[in-house]
């Protein structure tokens, strides 16, 4: 009885290895060296000093936490930050503090010196290292060179929902659900209005950064992701697709750096569609809205997620396999990747987690 | 003002209703008050809004609509600046779109969908770009893609005063000269400004722009802006009437509305403003000297 009964578990034990080896030799999948995050500095950055002695120009770091804007150098031991009436636009050129109603902007260097005032009434932002300032009326875009000259103003149809730009390119979703497309002389590059919804509105907007692709997540009821791409000259739809979300807010649409995947807010988590393959994947984190930042060399991304009380710095090998997640806590939350290290800001403390392979 | 004139405004109001797809709408506010208008001088330019008091009052829909878009801050979640603040888009029938800015921070219902004439959508406030706490309203038409004047379309408002002009000039050479104190000028090229505003009581100082303007040199209609609706063309605002004037340049720094370039040939020249707001009302002035 004994040997009849161990017979069956033996041809089992065989099948169950050779399943294995074939596994290890018909599936290899290379793993990649484990990502460690090292703790370097962190620092309370309301403890202001004098720019000028403080850093040189060039060579730091810009950051903005809330109302509070600064530059510090990568080791962390130079660091100042000022404060803004109302808010900042930071570059890593220039800061531009701004009150609720200015009627005239200033401009600093990185050294604390006074670059450019400009006479513009609105409130400037940064898109790709150029200076924008959006009308108080949220109707009208212009841009300025980075000495402080009005390079054009443009008029847009209607209100602005969102606006992104590239190098050559500049776009804006608008209220009445067209997307408008300026290249970087102030002319017009082309007028569209997705349509094929009920409710039409722009919720977010997207350009890569080659300018040869824009991404929106458009109308209500139904909603809809849409790519265009520029084709002979002219952009045309290159994909889109009904939604399941209801969104009525703003939607962040993003390009990662080399303009492969467009990642967009969904509500079971973050879209990514490959623009090669034309697939698209879910990444399973929930944001109400973040950033992207590339590690090229290593193949990755970092995405910066963010809801109303938390966030979390998610490594991702694009289109949707994460390597890492590291929760990150609420409030002014600022944060980049450069040079293999994450920089984070919350509050008024500023930190540095190096990132090695090992 | 004339009967006929006045006769004229009821009908070009009246037409204006049934053409913009909604039949009455209800005011942004309860009893409200606009404080600028359609037109008027802001940030630099002609503003395609308004701006309906009393500060901190509750904001109404205006009519039947769906929520297109709500946003609750000063900065996107994309980092793009906010400059209307709290504000909330709604999508009526026939392609009309209002918006309601500058609303209190937390006051925006945050999961609306449909709402009807009256529904609240929150209270003004103290936010983006503005330091009042007013309504700021703006009404779109999709289709045509042009602003609208949204008092056209609202229900009217108790006014029996005139537009005032605050003054009328003549400028060139480096001059700005008001016109009743012009004797002679020369022949030449010059160009017409006037500072015009609409009271609705005395002291009132609300920067208000009136409904048309009409501009005759020598008994002859130079100019007419009519204050009904713009359009963004080639990346600039214009505002309709004949004169489709660009909203950038229709303006000097100081607020004073151009109105035109006039060619001032050897003689007598006579001009006459005549300014007409909504209720009817309507002011003319001018004035006359000779050209060497």
């Amino acid at each position: 009885m004994r040997d009849v009964d161990e017979r069956p578990n033996r041809l089992l034990y065989a099948l169950i290895s050779l399943a294995f080896l074939a596994y290890f030799f018909a599936a290899p999948e290379p793993l990649r060296p484990e990502l460690t995050l090292h703790p370097v500095w962190a620092e309370d950055v309301s403890r202001a000093v004098d720019p000028a002695t403080a850093l040189e120009a060039g060579g730091s770091l810009s950051f903005q936490l809330g109302n509070r804007y600064g530059a510090a150098s990568p080791d962390g031991k130079r660091i100042w930050s000022r404060t803004a009436d109302f808010d900042a636009a930071v570059s890593d050129r220039l800061f531009i503090p701004y009150g609720r109603e200015s009627k005239s902007l200033t401009a600093f260097a990185p050294g604390g010196e006074t670059a450019f005032r400009i006479q513009a009434e609105g409130w400037p932002f940064f898109r790709s290292g150029r200076l924008f300032v959006i009308a108080p009326d949220m109707d009208a875009i212009s841009e300025y060179s980075p000495e402080g000259r009005l390079l054009w103003s443009y008029d847009f149809p209607f209100k602005i929902s969102d606006f992104d730009a590239s190098g050559s390119l500049a776009v804006a979703g608008l209220l009445d659900g067209s997307i408008e497309c300026v290249d970087s002389s102030g002319k017009s590059v082309f007028s569209f209005a997705p349509g094929g919804s009920r409710i039409e509105v722009v919720l977010g907007v997207a350009v890569d950064p080659r300018g040869e692709a824009v991404a929106a997540v458009c109308g209500a009821d139904r909603q809809r992701f849409v790519l265009l791409v520029r084709k002979g000259g002219a952009f045309k739809v290159q994909y889109h697709r009904y939604l399941d979300s209801d969104y009525r807010e703003p939607v962040t649409v993003r390009f990662t750096r080399d303009g492969r995947y467009v990642l967009y807010r969904q509500s079971e988590g973050i879209a990514v569609y490959d623009r090669e393959t034309g697939r698209e994947s879910l990444l399973p984190v929930r944001a109400q809205s973040f950033d992207l930042d590339s590690d090229q060399a290593r193949g990755l991304e970092f995405l910066f997620a963010r809801t109303s009380r938390s966030g979390a710095v998610v490594c991702f090998e694009p289109p949707e396999r994460i390597i890492f997640s590291y929760p990150l806590p609420g409030g002014a939350l600022w944060t980049r990747y450069l040079d293999r290290s994450l920089y984070m800001g919350s509050g008024t403390v500023l930190g540095r987690i190096d990132i090695s392979e090992e | 003002m004339g009967p006929r004139l006045r006769r004229l405004c009821a009908i070009v109001l009246a037409l204006a209703i049934p053409a913009s797809g909604l039949g009455s709408l209800e005011w942004p506010v309860a009893g409200g008050a606009p404080t600028r208008t359609f037109g008027s001088y802001l940030w630099g330019r002609f503003y395609p809004s308004m701006t309906v008091g009393p500060e901190g009052a509750q904001v109404r829909a205006v009519a039947a609509g769906d929520v297109s878009f709500q946003f609750d801050g000063d900065k996107m979640p994309s980092g793009l600046p906010c400059p209307l603040g709290g504000f909330i888009s709604l999508s009526h029938p026939d392609g009309m779109i209002s918006v309601y800015a500058g609303m209190d921070r937390g006051s925006i219902p945050r999961y609306s969908r449909a709402v009807s004439a009256g529904d609240i959508l929150g209270r003004a406030g103290a936010s983006g770009f503005r330091a009042g706490r007013e309504l700021g309203f703006t009404l779109f038409d999709r289709i045509k893609r042009q602003y609208l004047n949204p008092q056209v379309l609202l229900p009217p408002i108790r006014d029996d005063r005139a537009p005032l002009v605050r003054g009328l000039y003549l400028s060139g050479g480096g001059r700005i000269l008001p016109l009743g104190e012009i004797r002679t000028v020369r022949q030449g090229t010059y160009e017409l400004l006037a500072d015009i505003q609409d009271p609705f009581a005395p002291g009132d100082t609300s920067l208000r722009a009136p409904y048309s303007i009409r501009l005759l040199v020598d008994g002859k209609e130079t100019l007419r802006y009519l204050y009904d609706a713009a359009r963004a063309e080639s990346g600039r605002l214009r505002f309709f009437g004949p004169a489709r004037a660009d909203s950038g340049t229709a303006f000097l720094p100081d607020g004073k509305l151009r109105l035109g370039s006039v060619l001032l040939a050897r003689g007598r020249t006579a001009f006459v403003l005549i300014v007409t707001d909504y209720a009817g009302n309507e002011r003319e002035t001018g004035g006359a000297f000779t050209v060497e």
